[in-house]
């Protein structure tokens, strides 16, 4: 115990000095000298030497590191630029305010998210779990900073019922306090609550398909009485602590297969169909859930079923007691290709198939941009801007009189460029250091560790840093988005590798004497495909939602450029005045992102194989 | 994007809930007259009045602290903590000025010549527009407890301009703060308000200084008397403009700065908020590179001076036409040194005189990089007008998109960049146009012409004579084309209807000013 205390603190310790230097080289790359900014325009070159003599930037770069990391041990952050103040303190002052907030929407969230989890459990397949979950996808692909502008614009100007911003006056007590933080909480506990819906939900499930469950139903408790006296206390748990719960879940994986104890039924598969993290709605957390790795307990059990007949009783034991990884493979005829079962099996779901049908349209515009566009997307007309829409721009025309229907299809272009590079650029990194973590185990500790130290960023923090050191271009928002979600997926990969190299196929060809690296290419990534197909589809999703928000901060893309994000960017001013300005790109991007999550709803369902048999 | 709502942030939201707890509350005074909130566009920064040119700086701080001068109305000089306009020497060399007695500080020490003497010292060492006196002033004395004399090496007419400027200001500091090298603390001031607190991201207040001494005579401008009616100015960061405009509409802000000009219209027919205009406010200026690159060659920039069109620069920056008005005098209509005849080549829009001027020149498309920042919103949507402009006229543009600090720190490497976009705040002192200062990033001077006829405004006390010298400056301006003056543009600020005695002016002030039921 105390060895595996001093290991985790030794870890830690060196995921906060990675910090500390991602940090500083994020610091050191953002152009612009800091002693120069702070001496303003009339200052002389020799005013500005002297300044960087004051504040060490004369010093060699890993001198100032290693003073920096000094600073930071002893809790001396040093003073603030900007404030004028030390940064412990200028810290310390938000803190109250931060703190509330974040309670606040997170109570919201989960105030929201966790009944309607549980009833859309408890009535899965029935209109409400369908409503539930349209809600939940709904909420995730909106721009919070739409919602935000929006709750302003309805709630605090047309109505005036709440305040536009601010935290209150000097004196006021926390009830006046928390009022101003109302809009603000909701603008960012709702995208949160989608996401513990699907958690709360998926969970419910997995626990209500729990032997104890069936035996309380057995003794006659009442329906409710199991849902919130049994289920519920276990189905929290994971959602309260979906942080880590991959790990630990694949760790304890792999010890069980260490320890001999070896799936019972040895059936060499190449598809680990169950792969498919269950990733709902959230980018920040979303490396967590690989639950459905675990597969000791069957999911997704309508309650209905926990009540059939003993005969299904009798498989559903040996099914439970079946640590079934690899999953069995799905009972189809063998000779249909696993791609053609899987786009039949996407068939069956027409939601699945209309997100799909939108997003081919989608890709059409963007690919057919230059024929369909009635203007070019930058043409200037200064005479006639802000036009409503009507036979001359069927969407308008924006401040510069530009068209803003051919700004759109062109955007379309820019925003799945940025969507499919992202994603392609996360999945090759995110693999290959997920692959290695997870199979050269002499690599884990070094590569979870950095992971961790970049996953300990907010996403558009890091995304923000990021570009401010690499400069405004599509690359760089490419590169900036990339890199924030490399670590997500490389810890998927991980948990699944783990799992994967114990497996007996993998022992057979090492016996057969392939190398690690032919085991590496040739057995395990066929096997996380799937994996990688559901996650790259949330991925993209995200980088749409991400490059709109940095769009917005002005931080993106250059804004010259039509994206999406950017045209709603220069519209904000423009919010009860020109509408269609803001409304065009953002119905654009919501359309977009959902038509992405129920696709990669769909995909995830149609690879997992248990869910395959429980239909 | 999305926010964290884990064990980690649970950790740090029980950590906050102890802080909380903790806190010890300022109990908010309330004093009579009320309290008016006024949304600013940010954090301040230091609220060093001498070291710092920011205009917000200069907003709140010109409550808290006095300058011996000021400006009234039509930008005339006026004594402010000085009793009187100064003594001038015949050979224009020394000026001695009197201060007035009974002056206190806010922390109740009287103001005495050595606090004075301590602060232009100060002034002269650290604010932008003192080292610019300095170039001209040998010393700085007492003379008696509220005497003090000036001493110059040459005439210089720009000198009592400086010293009622309210940003980069000769502010009157106490001896003690004014002599450390240290950052300022708690700024403490001879204003008629005082500072109380600081809440980064909430809020600054001032409440109403007691002990104040107010200087004689009908409120003119910013010059004289100043009377503490509201009891608290409390100025409130609201970085978003829009957030700004919403504000005001829903009765949140009592005073709003810096609204974006295409807001109006949900403004006008608010029965509770009326918008304000502020003119002459400011004139947005395209900088072109004369150290490097292709626009050394004069022929390059009167190209680009053909090229633009700055009636449609201005129109997509400022959108409404009463937000900006299109003519190329760099001092604005109605005030002192406006000038017609010298401008000789503005706003042309002339394509094939551009394309001419570049054939003359041997330009041989080098992209010219043009710096812009969307920072100031008008800025950019110029800059993008501009680039269609020149490419219309045969010029190869390389729009870059910065942030405004990035722009900043690159403007000073003279290989990096051939022309940017910056505004330029209206100022009563032609000599404080940073253009014409040498070391400007843009680095005008041609020794034989710019110099001599600055050299000459600088030396030249005699009003009527200066205007004159002022024409000759601005045909140079012309003829060189060192940057373009796009235009003039004003500022949109609104009020509720509540605050009364409200005067317009560029860096707004509260003092005088009351609030009715």
């Amino acid at each position: 115990m105390a060895l595996f205390l001093l290991r985790r603190a030794g870890g830690l310790a060196i995921v906060m000095l990675l910090v500390a230097l991602v940090v500083f080289v994020i610091v050191r790359v953002v152009p612009g000298d800091p002693a120069a900014v702070m001496l303003g325009s009339a200052a002389t070159p020799d005013d500005v030497a002297a300044l960087r003599t004051r504040l060490g930037f004369d010093q060699p770069l890993i001198v100032q590191f290693l003073i920096y990391c000094k600073q930071i041990a002893s809790f001396d952050l040093g003073q603030s630029i900007f404030l004028n103040r030390p940064v412990s303190q200028a810290i310390a002052e938000r803190a109250e305010l931060t703190t509330l907030l974040t309670l606040m929407s997170a109570g919201l969230a989960v105030a929201i998210g966790v009944p309607v989890g549980i009833i859309s459990a408890v009535r899965r397949g029935r209109a409400s779990d369908h409503a539930a979950t349209a809600g939940s996808m709904l909420f995730a692909s909106l721009p919070s900073f739409w919602v935000g502008l929006t709750l302003i614009e309805v709630l605090a100007v047309r109505h005036p019922w709440f305040p536009v911003a601010g935290w209150g006056d000097p004196g006021d007590g926390l009830g006046a306090h928390l009022y101003h933080l109302v809009l603000p909480a909701v603008a960012l506990g709702l995208p949160n609550s989608a996401l513990i819906i699907r958690f709360t939900r998926s969970s419910m499930l997995d626990v209500l398909g729990e032997d104890y469950i069936r035996t309380a139903r057995a003794k006659g408790v009442g329906s409710w009485s199991v849902v919130t006296r049994h289920a519920l206390r276990n189905a929290l748990i994971p959602v309260l602590d979906r942080d880590r719960s991959d790990d630990r879940d694949a760790d304890r994986r792999r010890h069980r297969h260490r320890n001999g104890l070896r799936p019972a039924r040895r059936r060499q598969s190449r598809r680990l169909g169950g792969a498919a993290p269950r990733l709902s709605g959230d980018s920040g957390h979303a490396a967590g859930d690989l639950r459905h790795l675990r597969s000791d307990q069957p999911r997704r059990r309508s309650p209905l079923r926990a009540r059939r007949s003993a005969g299904a009783h009798v498989t559903e034991e040996i099914a439970s007691t079946t640590p079934a990884i690899p999953a069995e493979p799905p009972e189809v005829p063998t000779s249909r290709s696993p791609g053609r079962q899987l786009a039949g099996r996407l068939v069956r779901r027409p939601t699945s198939l209309a997100a799909l049908a939108v997003l081919i349209l989608v890709v059409l515009a963007a690919a057919l941009a230059s024929n369909l566009a009635p203007y070019a997307p930058t043409r200037m007309d200064i005479a006639h801007r802000l036009a409503a829409p009507d036979g001359r721009h069927l969407l308008g025309s924006d401040d510069f009189g530009r068209d803003v229907l051919s700004r759109l299809l062109f955007g379309a272009r820019l925003s799945l460029t940025v969507g499919t590079l992202v994603v392609v650029l996360a999945t090759v990194l995110g693999l290959v250091i997920g692959l290695l973590a997870g199979y050269v185990r002499r690599l884990d500790a070094a590569l979870m560790r950095f992971t961790d130290a970049l996953m300990a960023f907010p996403d558009i923090l890091l995304a923000i840093a990021l570009m401010a050191g690499l400069g405004p271009s599509l690359f760089d928002v490419v590169l900036a988005l990339g890199i924030v979600y490399t670590p997500r997926v490389a810890r998927i990969v991980r948990g699944a590798t783990l799992v994967l190299r114990e497996m007996p196929f993998v022992e057979a060809a090492k016996s057969m004497g392939a190398s690690d690296l032919r085991i590496m290419a040739a057995h395990l990534v066929p096997n996380l495909t799937s994996a990688l197909i559901v996650q790259g589809t949330f991925i993209f999703g995200y980088a749409i939602l991400t490059e709109a928000a940095l769009s917005f901060l002005g931080t993106g893309v250059p804004p010259t450029t039509p994206t999406w994000g950017n045209m709603m960017a220069g519209a904000q001013q423009y919010m009860g005045r020109a509408d269609w300005l803001i409304l065009a790109p953002g119905a654009a991007i919501v359309l977009t992102v959902l038509s992405l999550q129920i696709l990669g709803d769909g995909l995830r369902d149609a690879l997992d194989p248990k869910l395959q048999r429980l239909m | 994007m999305t926010q964290d709502i884990s064990r980690r942030a649970f950790g740090i939201g029980l950590a906050g809930a102890a802080a909380l707890a903790a806190t010890e509350r300022v109990w908010a005074q309330t004093p009579s007259g009320g309290v008016i909130s006024i949304a600013t566009i940010g954090e301040p920064g230091p609220l060093d009045p001498t070291v710092a040119t920011s205009d917000l700086v200069s907003i709140i701080s010109q409550h808290i602290f006095e300058t011996l001068y000021c400006f009234d109305g039509s930008w005339q000089v006026r004594p402010l903590l000085a009793e009187a306009m100064p003594t001038m020497s015949p050979d224009a060399r020394s000026y001695a000025i009197k201060l007035r007695s009974g002056v206190h500080f806010h922390d109740g020490t009287p103001m005495t010549s050595e606090d004075v003497v301590v602060s232009l010292q100060r002034w002269l060492k650290l604010s932008p527009r003192g080292k610019q006196a300095a170039t001209a002033v040998t010393g700085v004395a007492a003379d008696g407890p509220l005497g003090i004399a000036i001493t110059l090496s040459r005439p210089y007419a720009p000198l009592l301009a400086l010293l009622a400027m309210n940003n980069g200001a000769a502010a009157i500091l106490p001896k003690a703060v004014a002599s450390t090298t240290a950052p300022m603390g708690d700024p403490v001031g001879t204003g008629p308000y005082r500072f109380v607190e600081h809440k980064p991201d909430q809020y600054i207040r001032l409440l109403r200084f007691d002990g104040y001494a107010s200087p004689p005579g009908t409120p003119n401008g910013y010059a004289g008397e100043r009377k503490a009616v509201v009891g608290e100015i409390r100025f409130v960061p609201v970085p978003n403009p829009t957030t700004r405009v919403d504000g005001m509409l829903s009765g949140q802000y009592l005073f709003a700065d810096s609204l974006p000009a295409e807001m109006l219209p949900r403004l006008k027919g608010q029965p509770a908020v009326e918008p304000i205009t502020v003119k002459p406010f400011g004139f947005p200026l395209m900088i072109f590179n004369e150290h490097a690159g292709p626009m050394q060659d004069p022929l390059v920039r009167r190209a680009a001076q053909a090229a633009l069109s700055c009636s449609d620069m201005l129109a997509a920056g400022f959108g409404d036409p009463a937000f900006f008005d299109a003519q190329g005098s760099i001092y604005s209509k109605g005030t002192p040194y406006y000038d017609e005849g010298s401008v000789t080549a503005y706003n042309l829009n002339d394509p094939a005189k551009a394309g001419d001027l570049l054939k003359q020149a041997g330009y041989a498309k080098q992209p010219i990089r043009i710096m812009t920042s969307q920072q100031y919103d008008f800025l950019y949507k110029m800059s993008l007008v501009a680039q269609q402009n020149l490419q219309d006229a045969g010029f190869e543009v390389d729009l870059q998109v910065l942030d405004w600090a990035t722009l900043l720190s690159r403007r000073g490497d003279e290989k990096s960049w051939d022309a940017f976009f910056t505004y330029h705040t209206f100022v009563p002192e032609p000599s404080l146009i940073t253009v014409l200062n040498p070391s400007y990033p843009g680095w005008w001077d041609t020794p034989a012409a710019k110099h001599a006829a600055l050299d000459a405004f600088n030396g030249e006390t005699d009003p009527a004579k200066r205007v004159a010298d002022w024409k000759a400056i601005q045909a140079l301006f012309y003829a060189e084309a060192p940057s373009i003056k796009v235009g003039d543009f004003y500022n949109l600020a609104a009020r509720a209807t509540r605050v009364t005695n409200y005067t317009t002016v560029p860096w707004p002030f509260f003092w005088n000013v009351g609030l009715s039921a």
